[in-house]
């Protein structure tokens, strides 16, 4: 236990230069990542603007003349109906995931029942499979069942494979929620469902923020899913859309690719752009003060 | 926490917006009722309806499934593309579930599993009935699909797979006015190149089949003649550790080792390295006959213009016809195995002829497609030049079997993997013939 | 009354788990089990299925491309744990920082890469790794390190280390926001007293926060090993699992033996072996990471 603050108050010109130098370099760090992570949407967008000719001439350079054909093109195709079946699908399984992966993970955290590390395990197994060996025995399944191809279909696998990762960090993240504000929600009288639900879901509003955008990216690209179980063009989601759309036998169209990739994107972005701040700062405010 | 509830509100009332107009769109899911006497037949290929227009299959195509529509009222196709990959994987997924559609896009290296899973209904009593439809065809292009006495497709497309596009003007500038016609001149121009900074010939094997589809199909058959490849084809006996292939891999091997590829021949895709052509970076590349088209539209014009077609040279020993190259057709309409109802298969066949006959090659024909069916009229005139000259180049160069629409799929995915790696000195051409040996083994066995 | 509100009976906590219970099973499991099934199967798809009891799992133990694919896996994982994890890390505790500006700026772009699906993450490095006109090389060039531009995609050597490069690039603002929700909810006046005891940030960041953190450090750990066990598409995109098979991993293994090879039966077997296989590695970390905890506390 050393207190000497005395030591280190007087701020000497050095240590401050030191700081400065730091907070510099720290600053140019994380400005040059930020830098890399937006710039590849940037150039899929300005590529777009190309011809074929033009993006083949230079891959990096600005669009000498923007060119739109490409999102004509785009737009022309059933992509709006595409995308709609992606948004339909992205908002009702996000949902569902956040619902479920609260409770599961709230009762993993909070009671010791038997088989509970069973219980926990058995989630985990989700997680760690290689989709592809399931699609044929899920594909037979479903349709003996007769789920294929219907606007519900894709719900069933984005929610049971959504679930692994939400129960996991819900788990953890309820282990930090302080059990004495259930004891004095019980005390004033506040019944276990109310208090589930009215107390301790919005203490857990950071990490089931987290959960649903990871779900929502998650769900919204999902390929292998939405290739295999739906085939009428009606329920067909964007990224499968795309790889319909956009490509042909012997050729790929670079700039007309990058400009359906785009479309598939611009929702995403804006709800992204829109929300994330605040989410974020949400996620990160600190909800949780012992 | 006000933020967290804030915007967990705002992303609530976003979310309950996207849930309100999911009703609309549900309401258009109830399936079409199949009205009074309407047959509704699905197609899954690999050909989207967006290349109408840019591709010439693809117009003669949907010409074809348009006009037989409009002149059958009560027949309805609707045609699902997907990219290749994704097809492969959502075709196989189907067949596994018996759960095909009414035609699809037969890739000649599935053929056996599909014919020993009786996937794919046997058409011979179509096709042998119908002399004028059958004989349409180039000679030999059923072989692939051929079971005994089955027919399990009709061809689609036809390719040539091993042609070289050379930039004349750059053999000119050091020294060659025509395009080697022997191995050693072959070797002795990859050097010059070598010495002037020119790639001599650029490949794009990221798909890891440009090695063995375009290169090996027409230079094994070079040093090993065609009757080892039918062997094999057959299982009558051929191995592919036999001192012939065995040669083959090594005069390809050698070839890499000469210098005669770019740096990062297995990370280039296709499309890239054609560009590296028209970029002036490589004297020639070794493509299929769909590069025709390709260079028509996108070349600069000085390359286009200096661009001629050739064939891969002759190997000293080699035991095979140094006039061949690689082609025929390597996809194949075929019929779902869920179709039973003799009627409906009568309807089935219909649609298929439609889309392989003249109705569908003139179209493809007179765009600059490459056809299979060739008992065809068509208007030449609006044919770019290198079609032209590579149609010259065919009259006399025999098509032999392309690798990857004969043989197995996984025989193709072992010597398509071990290609890269034999390219690259990672393998010799010994222990490569060992693998693709064992995997074609192991097919048999199954 | 009081102690059922805080402790419910079973039927309550069966009632409240049964809906997860449930769907999951129904989609997760019973695939799972199906593939469990093929595996003892030889399987190519069509009506014939032959019983073979173990014989795909002693194929899968001698099978060289399955153990090259699982190593490339535990490589890129490895690669992931210091590059995602450990740089998450430092980009939290920089952000903690009263140096550092525009914070909500950094926050949302480098989460941002997460949101794009593996497939645009792929095609985006194909072209900034391109031997030609790829950003790594035009940069080089750019400042005279001509000696260093190489074919990145190309050298069966290094190829693993490259495709890592992208998933650590993808994932690193994914769980920076998961360390920073953690981080955030650690006691603002144990970082006071630490200061006036006179610990620097760094010894504040290795003395204090990350000792608090390390429950969610575990998770996302975890996180990190499921992730890249079953990682798939950019590498797919980038290098098809070349040259040869030097990228290959486990679940584009298992894609080309049931999708090119239509061996059904032996991928269902690869599936499952690579379950056992990071199921261990994820017993292994909890062990690891969790004893540490114990003795943190």
């Amino acid at each position: 236990m050393r207190r000497d603050i005395a030591a280190r108050a007087p701020a000497n010109s050095a240590s401050r230069i030191r700081g400065a130098i730091a907070g510099i370099l720290g600053n140019a760090v994380l400005g040059i990542f930020s830098l890399t992570c937006v710039f590849p949407i940037v150039w899929m967008f300005y590529s777009s603007l190309k011809t074929q000719t033009q993006f083949a001439l230079s891959t990096l350079s600005l669009p000498v003349r923007p060119i739109l054909d490409n999102y004509v093109a785009a737009i022309q195709s059933h992509m709006g109906l595409y995308l709609l079946n992606t948004l339909r699908n992205t908002a009702i399984s996000v949902a569902l995931i956040v619902l479920l992966s609260f409770v599961t993970g709230y009762f993993l955290s909070r009671f010791r029942f038997r088989g509970r590390n069973l219980l926990y395990a058995y989630f985990l197994i989700g997680m760690l499979i290689p989709i592809h060996a399931l699609l044929v025995p899920m594909f037979i399944q479903l349709k003996t069942a007769g789920l294929l191809d219907s606007w519900y279909t894709l719900l069933l696998p984005y929610v049971g494979f959504g679930l692994p990762i939400g129960i996991v960090l819900a788990e953890s993240y309820v282990g930090g929620i302080p059990r004495e504000l259930e004891e004095a929600a019980a005390i004033d009288g506040s019944g276990f469902s109310r208090t589930l639900f009215t107390i301790i879901m919005p203490l857990a509003a950071p990490v089931l923020a987290a959960i649903a955008i990871i779900q929502s990216f998650a769900v919204w690209n999902e390929f292998p899913f939405a290739l295999i179980l739906i085939t009428s063009d009606q329920w067909i989601t964007a990224p499968v859309g795309l790889s319909t759309v956009f490509r042909s036998e012997h050729f790929t169209d670079y700039p007309g690719l990058m400009a359906g990739i785009m479309t598939t994107m611009v929702p995403v972005l804006i709800v992204y752009f829109l929300f994330s701040n605040r989410i974020m700062k949400g996620m990160t405010a600190g909800a949780v003060k012992g | 926490m006000k933020a967290v509830k804030c915007s967990l509100i705002s992303a609530g009332a976003a979310l309950l917006l996207l849930g309100l107009s999911a009703p609309l769109s549900f309401a258009g899911g109830a399936k079409e009722s199949s009205s009074s006497g309407t047959t509704t037949i699905t197609y899954m290929n690999i050909t989207a309806r967006s290349n109408v227009g840019s591709s010439a299959y693809a117009t003669g195509l949907y010409g074809a499934i348009d006009d037989y529509m409009a002149k059958h009222p009560n027949i309805k196709i609707v045609s699902e593309s997907l990219d290749q990959t994704s097809y492969q994987t959502k075709i196989q997924a189907l067949a596994a579930a018996n759960d095909l559609p009414d035609i699809f896009d037969l890739k000649g290296s599935w053929v056996s599993i599909f014919a020993n899973n009786g996937w794919a209904v046997d058409l011979a009593p179509w096709v042998n009935a119908d002399a004028k439809w059958k004989n349409g065809f180039t000679p030999g292009s059923f072989a692939p699909v051929i079971r005994g006495d089955k027919i399990y497709g009709v061809p689609s497309q036809g390719f040539i797979t091993s042609i070289v596009f050379w930039n004349s003007a750059l053999w000119q500038s050091i020294g060659y006015s025509d395009f080697p016609k022997t191995w050693p001149e072959l070797l002795d121009a990859v050097q010059k190149f070598r010495a002037n900074n020119v790639v001599p010939f650029v490949m794009g094997n990221l798909p890891n089949w440009p090695a063995e589809s375009c290169w090996l199909s027409t230079l094994g058959d070079r040093l090993t003649g065609t009757a080892w490849t039918q062997s094999i084809i057959a299982k009558s006996g051929a191995k592919f550790t036999d001192p012939d292939f065995v040669a083959a891999l090594k005069t390809f091997q050698d070839l890499a080792t000469a210098g005669a590829f770019n740096k990062d021949i297995n990370s280039l895709d296709v499309d890239p390295a054609r560009q590296v052509y028209y970029d002036g970076k490589a004297a020639a590349f070794v493509d299929g006959s769909w590069s025709i088209s390709a260079i028509a539209s996108q070349a600069p014009a000085d390359v286009k213009n200096a661009t001629r077609v050739a064939i891969l040279p002759s190997v000293p020993g080699g035991k095979g016809d140094p006039n061949t190259a690689s082609g025929g057709p390597a996809w194949f309409n075929a019929m779902g195995a869920s179709v039973k109802d003799p009627a409906r298969q009568n309807a089935v066949v219909d649609v298929i002829r439609a889309i392989t006959d003249g109705r569908q090659t003139a179209i493809t024909a007179s765009l600059g497609g490459v056809v299979a069916y060739t008992d065809i009229t068509f208007d030449s005139s609006k044919l770019p030049p290198l079609m032209v000259a590579f149609n010259g180049l065919m009259k006399n160069v025999k098509p032999v079997p392309i690798y990857d629409a004969y043989m197995d799929a996984a025989v193709i995915q072992t010597m398509n993997v071990g290609l890269q790696s034999l390219l690259i000195g990672a393998v010799t051409p010994e222990a490569l013939a060992e693998q693709i040996q064992a995997a074609e083994d192991k097919v048999s066995a199954n | 009354m009081k102690n059922r509100a805080l402790r419910p009976n079973a039927t309550t906590i069966l009632l409240y788990l049964l809906p997860a219970l449930l769907l999951y099973s129904y989609i997760v499991t019973f695939p799972i089990l199906g593939a469990l099934r093929l595996s003892f199967f030889r399987w190519m798809g069509g009506a014939r299925m032959e019983f073979d009891g173990l014989g795909n799992y002693a194929t899968l133990l001698k099978d060289g491309i399955f153990w090259q694919s699982f190593l490339n896996n535990v490589t890129i994982t490895l690669v992931c744990l210091v590059g995602q994890i450990g740089i998450a890390v430092v980009f939290a505790l920089m952000l903690g920082s009263r140096l550092i500006r525009s914070k909500g700026f950094f926050r949302t772009t480098a989460f941002f890469p997460a949101t794009l699906s593996a497939v645009v993450v792929g095609f985006v490095w194909t072209f900034i790794f391109d031997y030609r006109f790829g950003m790594m090389n035009t940069v080089l060039r750019l400042f005279g390190l001509d000696w260093l531009t190489k074919a990145w995609l190309d050298d069966p050597s290094t190829i693993v280390l490259f495709v890592s490069v992208p998933i650590v690039w993808q994932y690193i603002g994914f769980y920076m926001v998961i360390i920073l929700s953690a981080v955030s909810s650690i006691d603002p006046g144990v970082l006071e007293s630490a200061e006036i005891d006179g610990a620097t940030s760094v010894q504040k960041a290795f003395r204090v926060t990350l000792p608090m953190i390390m429950d969610t450090l575990a998770v996302a750990v975890m996180l990190c090993i499921s992730g890249n066990m079953k990682i798939f598409d950019s590498i797919y995109v980038m290098t098809n699992g070349g040259p040869g098979n030097s990228s290959m991993v486990v679940a584009m293994y298992v894609y080309k033996t049931s999708f090119i090879d239509s061996d059904y039966g032996y991928g269902g077997t690869v599936s499952i072996g690579i379950l056992l296989l990071s199921l261990a590695l994820i017993l292994l970390s909890r062990r690891l990471i969790g004893g540490r905890r114990e003795r943190g506390r």
